[in-house]
């Protein structure tokens, strides 16, 4: 009966998905990057990355302008740990610091930048597991549902003391929530072959802003990840994970006092390589891209050149007293 | 529990020392470093003026306008609107299309010297003469908004300017009143027609940019899409109405373009304002109004509407006929020029916004 009501609660979510939204750009990636997989009651993981998001390409629609005069980054650290109670229950958290970038080509030389740097939202996810893996399984789903914590300031202000525009803060200033699954399907080519895919949607809340004077909604967000990875021996000691993954995104428009705002959301397709290094079964290193295949923004916007990133993973069991002995 | 730390500490110091790669040692924001005024403080309400988010010439100016003719213009559909410039024979427009994009033109007509600004989220257009203080000066988009407001900023001074209140209202120019240049707004479909010769600024404008895209969406039409806070509002019309806004000494008045006559073409109000005896010549057809003194060479002028089709704006008594810009186009007066009177075209919320209690 539990598992009936957490897949409703899930459904619900994913059933107000807009299937046509439009996306914003330079958000914190906060929920593209919970990833952590169910593992044994007992386990904790702990994931450290590094998201660095480059939007140089200013788009109208699906139309790519020449036009390199402004440059947006986005540099995100992401603190995430999983706590698996049992095999069944987990609680996931991920914390956010984040550095916004802002740099423009003025018309008589020069450079115009604005900087800035903050702690960001959080997220606690409340998973629960709905098929293990096991000898007679090869197949994991797990869903999670949860809070986006508003952490992150949304007053700051440039050294004008002027107040900074939305996508340039590290917060959001709204509870949100996010309801989030992963499936992965093991032994597909060969034992070490594994196909995953997870989705998110955030559905997002209204927050005051500009001098709490509007009522500010970032647009909701939808993104699924989905593709293959395998094992590969390196020596005798080590191995690594190549992957081959593509992300869908979409965003729908935020809106102002109730209006959509039209230079915000889109809908984005990416190719994600990447490839792991694992030390240990409980220590790896990942490092990762985004290459867009697909953008098509609201208005005009800049958006996703490319992204990269980079992330620490380490594993213990606290009830074996020693590490664990699980492929990622 | 038997735990090796090594590994966290490992995970741990990655984490911490990841922001520390970069070189900005202050965690505070920072921005404006392609010149900072000497003066900071503001004249407008400092908490109410907004970063609109491309930032300083993230909405580029054109600075090497070209032009085309009228004739060779296959970007403009006969509603859209263009803002219409004249000094001596040379008359020029500037279509809503390109400026909603750029919102500055730097020009120079003849011996003036003209920043053609223009604001997509107040509709707003005005001419500033670009000579300041006897020193030649462009502008720049400086990416803020006050009541919603283009702020241009000029690149001698780096001083930030307020569009509607005309203005200098931070950095060394604070306090310095803009030197309006007349200007006129109307339809394209009018425009072709009346100045066939004109000289019409070209989508070559050294950016690239999809001109036939409005990149506000629902905005000019719909009444609750405001993008940023503004400090007055009124109910008396619909937000996005257009209206010619009047200023006489400290007397300002909205005329409602919508509210002048269909039948009658142009409708002629005359009207004493603010001790002046002013002309407001309007056409809801053609999108146009404009205003000037009613008073040439001390006499005091009663016009009646003109036949635009032919070019003639209005007539007076003495059988001059004036053409849009207040041009005697014939009659005893030909080739004199009608004062204007401090005017411009914008949405009736940001006049309520600038000039609380204005008259309509």
């Amino acid at each position: 009966m539990i598992r009936i009501c957490i897949l409703l609660t899930i459904l619900w979510g994913f059933a107000s998905l807009p299937l046509w939204g439009q996306c914003c750009s330079g958000g914190v990636p906060i929920a593209s990057n919970l990833g952590l997989t169910a593992k044994p009651g007992g386990t904790l993981q702990l994931q450290a990355t590094y998201d660095y998001n480059n939007l140089t390409d200013f788009f109208t629609g699906t139309e790519e302008l020449d036009d390199d005069t402004r440059i947006r980054i986005t540099h995100s650290w992401l603190l995430e740990a999983n706590y698996d109670f049992s095999s069944a229950f987990a609680i996931n958290t991920l914390f956010s610091y984040v550095r916004q970038e802002r740099r423009i080509k003025l018309q008589l030389g020069g450079i115009d930048e604005t900087v800035n740097t903050g702690v960001g939202d959080a997220i606690i996810l409340f998973k629960y597991n709905v098929f293990h893996k096991n000898p007679q399984s090869k197949t994991q789903l797990t869903i999670g549902v949860g809070p986006k914590l508003p952490l992150g300031r949304i007053d700051f202000l440039d050294n004008n003391g002027i107040l900074l525009p939305a996508d340039l803060q590290p917060g959001t200033g709204a509870w949100d929530a996010l309801f989030w699954t992963n499936f992965n399907q093991f032994d597909i080519l060969r034992p070490t072959t594994l196909f995953t895919a997870i989705a998110s949607f955030r559905a997002t809340s209204t927050a005051l802003r500009n001098n709490e004077i509007q009522d500010y909604k970032f647009g909701n967000e939808f993104q699924i990840q989905a593709g293959i990875s395998d094992r590969f021996l390196l020596g005798n000691k080590y191995s690594i994970d190549p992957s081959i993954l593509f992300r869908f995104r979409t965003v729908e428009k935020d809106l102002i006092d109730g209006v959509a705002f039209e230079s915000t959301g889109g809908t984005y397709f990416f190719w994600v390589p990447s490839i792991s290094l694992n030390f240990s079964p409980t220590l790896s290193v990942r490092a990762f891209g985004n290459i867009p295949l697909y953008r098509e923004v609201g208005g005009g916007q800049v958006t996703t050149s490319y992204k990269l990133g980079f992330s620490v993973y380490y594993s213990l069991n606290t009830r074996k007293n020693t590490f664990l002995n699980i492929p990622n | 529990m038997n735990i090796s730390v090594k590994p966290i500490i490992l995970l741990l110091a990655c984490f911490v020392w990841l922001p520390s790669c970069n070189d900005d040692t202050n965690p505070g924001p920072t921005s404006g470093q392609g010149g900072v005024p000497t003066n900071n403080s503001w004249l407008i309400p400092q908490e109410l003026v907004f970063d609109g988010g491309p930032g300083k010439d993230g909405i580029p100016s054109i600075d090497n306008p070209a032009f085309i003719s009228v004739n060779e213009v296959d970007f403009l559909d006969d509603n859209d609107l263009i803002i219409g410039f004249r000094e001596g024979d040379v008359v020029r427009g500037y279509p809503h299309p390109i400026l909603d994009w750029h919102e500055i033109v730097n020009d120079e007509v003849g011996n003036t010297k003209i920043a053609l600004t223009y604001c997509p989220l107040t509709g707003t257009a005005s001419g500033w003469n670009r000579v300041i203080n006897g020193t030649e000066t462009t502008f720049g988009v400086s990416g803020l908004l006050y009541n919603t407001n283009l702020i241009p900023y000029d690149r001698n001074t780096d001083s930030n300017w307020s569009q509607m209140r005309l203005d200098c209202v931070q950095g060394t120019l604070r306090g310095t009143a803009v030197d309006l240049l007349p200007v006129i707004e109307t339809s394209w479909s009018t425009w072709k027609k009346l100045y066939p010769t004109a000289e019409v600024l070209s989508t070559n404008t050294g950016f690239s940019r999809n001109y036939s895209r409005y990149p506000y969406g629902d905005y000019r039409t719909n009444d609750n899409n405001l993008i940023f806070p503004v400090t007055n509002e009124d109910g008396r019309l619909g937000r996005k109405e257009r209206v010619l806004g009047v200023q006489v000494g400290t007397f300002t008045k909205a005329y409602h373009i919508a509210s002048f006559n269909t039948t009658l073409g142009v409708e002629i109000r005359q009207e004493a304002l603010g001790g002046e005896q002013i002309v407001v010549a309007g056409s809801s057809t053609d999108n146009l109004a404009v205003a000037f003194l009613s008073t040439l060479n001390g006499e005091q002028l009663s016009f009646e509407a003109g036949d635009l089709a032919t070019g003639v704006l209005m007539t007076d008594q003495n059988g001059n006929a004036y053409d849009m810009f207040g041009r005697a186009i014939s009659g005893p007066n030909q080739g004199q020029q009608l004062e204007n009177v401090r005017s411009f075209i914008g949405f009736w919320f940001a006049w309520a916004a600038f000039f609380p209690n204005l008259s309509l």
